[in-house]
């Protein structure tokens, strides 16, 4: 055995505290070394475990290894490049300069196509089922009963009138959309992108009802009846408060509660919510409520996407609505890979891949309206 | 030498081996030839890829030890040298870094630092969360705090991860790659 594979031995059986009576001579014989000596109590305080947790964060070796795979082509499974003799010499550090001209190795720079944000754009089925396109214009409707209906800049207003009459709107946002609304009651929702809700312009005397299939966002104004959101997997009651309820499919509900009270009800079970708190319920039944973040979940109301940890594929689930894009994926591994951020909803999504490619996991490719992530 | 006749036929689990195993250590090497985090790191890089286009082949893990530093700090002082950085200044570098690669205290330090870094990266996502703010000198309590957990379980999760560094260097894994390179990627 040689002097490395000897030392390192005595030091590890030392640092793991099982050196023999032999071993612990023959380390003292090896710290005579000033410089090792320095190695070994560094080892012994822990400082050199430190530095490797440290290393780790300064020099993250994956984002250097996703690169890696870009430049050699090591992505493609099994796919050798050929050895050449030219380039053997350039290992040593000779080819000084193709390593460092200013073309030799930056990656050009690409022209991407753009895809813009959502914006206010929304269509309103009527009482009578025709169907009322909101997008730039303003626009003033009279609706059956004498309540009117006005738009302007993204945002629709209900001016109840005198009459009793039930009279139910629908409410349609398309991906690359959202809309604020107005309730004659003086609640505010606002409804994001990919979503429907459906309402009576008037509410009855006993309870305000609408029913939503996607994400909105709600201030209810203080009122005796319960204000409540009926959607597939359940629905969430409120009197004054302000909460917010994503229910896009069939497989999960979720209501986040910002500031009131609010009350799940659904597949038998019943969750009351403080503020900060958040329900979930999953089309299996399962029922589970805790704390959260709030801002991760309500963000999107004041402009901007918040994520914690999550798992690049929802995120481009919400953006996908958001932009009304597709997206694919290169390696499927990808779909899990976890990412945190603020983001402005009003600026293109490049600006958003952008900040993915910098983090050099991922890169990406715009054609029309198609994000292929890779 | 297993690893290495992967790694010479390009074989993609030797190759991120390298990374996980040799890219920080080899980036702070760089580091304290250049003083520059992005300069390190594109010269690690871009050593990392030449030897990968040129097909060099390697025959020992020693050999390949020294030829991984030699390369870097090569490519280091020319880095500077293109940056116009006085020839004093070079020779200083020179002699402080230069040939330091070979020299034993330096390699058994960096092999200590790379394996105990490894034995930490391959632990579950919380228990290594939790012996790196042990490490920082966190109180369990705060430890608890920060991830929302119970103290109870952050003495446990401690434990395993001591158990578990342990295990891993008790199983010489300081040596398995360079010397015993039987199975750790």
């Amino acid at each position: 055995m040689d002097d490395f594979t000897r030392v390192i031995t005595l030091f590890k059986n030392s640092y793991l505290g099982k050196l023999s009576t032999s071993e612990q001579e023959e380390l003292e014989r090896v710290l005579r070394d000033k410089r090792l000596k320095e190695v070994y109590d560094e080892l012994i305080r822990h400082d050199l475990l430190h530095e490797g947790i440290e290393l780790e964060a300064y020099f993250p070796w994956r984002p250097a290894l996703a690169k890696f795979k870009r430049r050699s082509g090591l992505w493609q499974r099994g796919r050798l490049v050929a050895a050449s003799g030219v380039a053997a010499c350039l290992v040593l550090g000779f080819s000084l300069y193709l390593l460092f001209a200013p073309t030799g190795n930056a990656t050009p720079p690409r022209e991407e196509a753009v895809i813009p944000p959502g914006h206010g754009q929304a269509l309103v089925r009527l009482a009578s089922g025709e169907v009322v396109a909101l997008s730039d214009q303003p626009a003033e409707i009279a609706e059956r009963g004498g309540t009117r209906l006005s738009y302007e800049k993204g945002k629709i207003a209900y001016t109840p009138g005198q009459d009793g009459e039930m009279v139910e709107n629908e409410l349609i946002v398309p991906t690359g959309g959202e809309c604020c609304i107005s309730f004659e009651d003086g609640t505010m929702a606002w409804v994001n992108a990919d979503t429907r809700l459906t309402y009576p312009v008037k509410f009855n005397s006993r309870e305000r009802v609408v029913i939503v299939e996607g994400e909105v966002y709600l201030e209810v104004a203080p009122d005796s009846r319960p204000f409540i959101v009926r959607a597939r997997l359940g629905e969430v009651i409120a009197t004054g408060t302000s909460f917010a309820v994503r229910a896009y499919d069939d497989e999960r509900l979720s209501a986040t509660l910002v500031s009131g009270k609010i009350r799940y009800a659904g597949f038998d079970r019943e969750e009351v919510l403080s503020p900060g708190e958040q329900v979930i319920a999953l089309s299996s039944g399962e029922v589970t409520r805790a704390r959260v973040d709030i801002r991760e979940h309500v963000g999107w109301k004041d402009g901007l996407f918040i994520f914690n940890r999550k798992p690049l594929e929802e995120i481009m689930t919400d953006l996908s609505r958001w932009y009304a894009c597709s997206v694919s994926y290169g390696d499927e591994r990808l779909r899990k890979l976890p990412f945190s951020g603020h983001l402005k909803r009003y600026e293109h999504i490049n600006a958003f891949l952008e900040l993915l490619r910098k983090t050099g996991e991922v890169d990406y490719v715009i054609r029309e309206n198609h994000v292929t992530l890779y | 030498m297993e690893y290495l006749a992967a790694l010479n036929k390009k074989e993609r689990k030797a190759w991120e081996h390298l990374y996980r195993e040799y890219y920080a250590s080899l980036c702070t090497y760089v580091y304290r030839i250049v003083r520059d985090r992005d300069s390190a790191e594109d010269i690690v890089q871009d050593t990392l890829i030449n030897i990968w286009r040129s097909g060099h082949s390697f025959q020992e893990g020693r050999e390949f030890n020294s030829y991984l530093y030699r390369s870097v700090y090569l490519n280091s002082v020319q880095f500077l040298r293109t940056r116009g950085l006085h020839e004093a200044h070079l020779s200083r570098v020179q002699q402080e870094f230069g040939g330091r690669e070979d020299d034993l205290a330096f390699s058994i330090r960096e092999e200590l630092v790379r394996k105990l870094r490894a034995a930490i990266d391959e632990m579950p996502g919380q228990r290594g969360k939790i012996m790196q703010l042990a490490l920082e000198g966190l109180p369990g309590k705060e430890i608890a705090e920060q991830l929302g957990i119970t103290i109870h379980t952050v003495k446990t999760q401690k434990r395993l991860a001591l158990a578990h560094l342990r295990e891993r260097l008790g199983k010489m894994y300081f040596l398995i790659f360079i010397y015993f390179p039987l199975k750790p990627w």
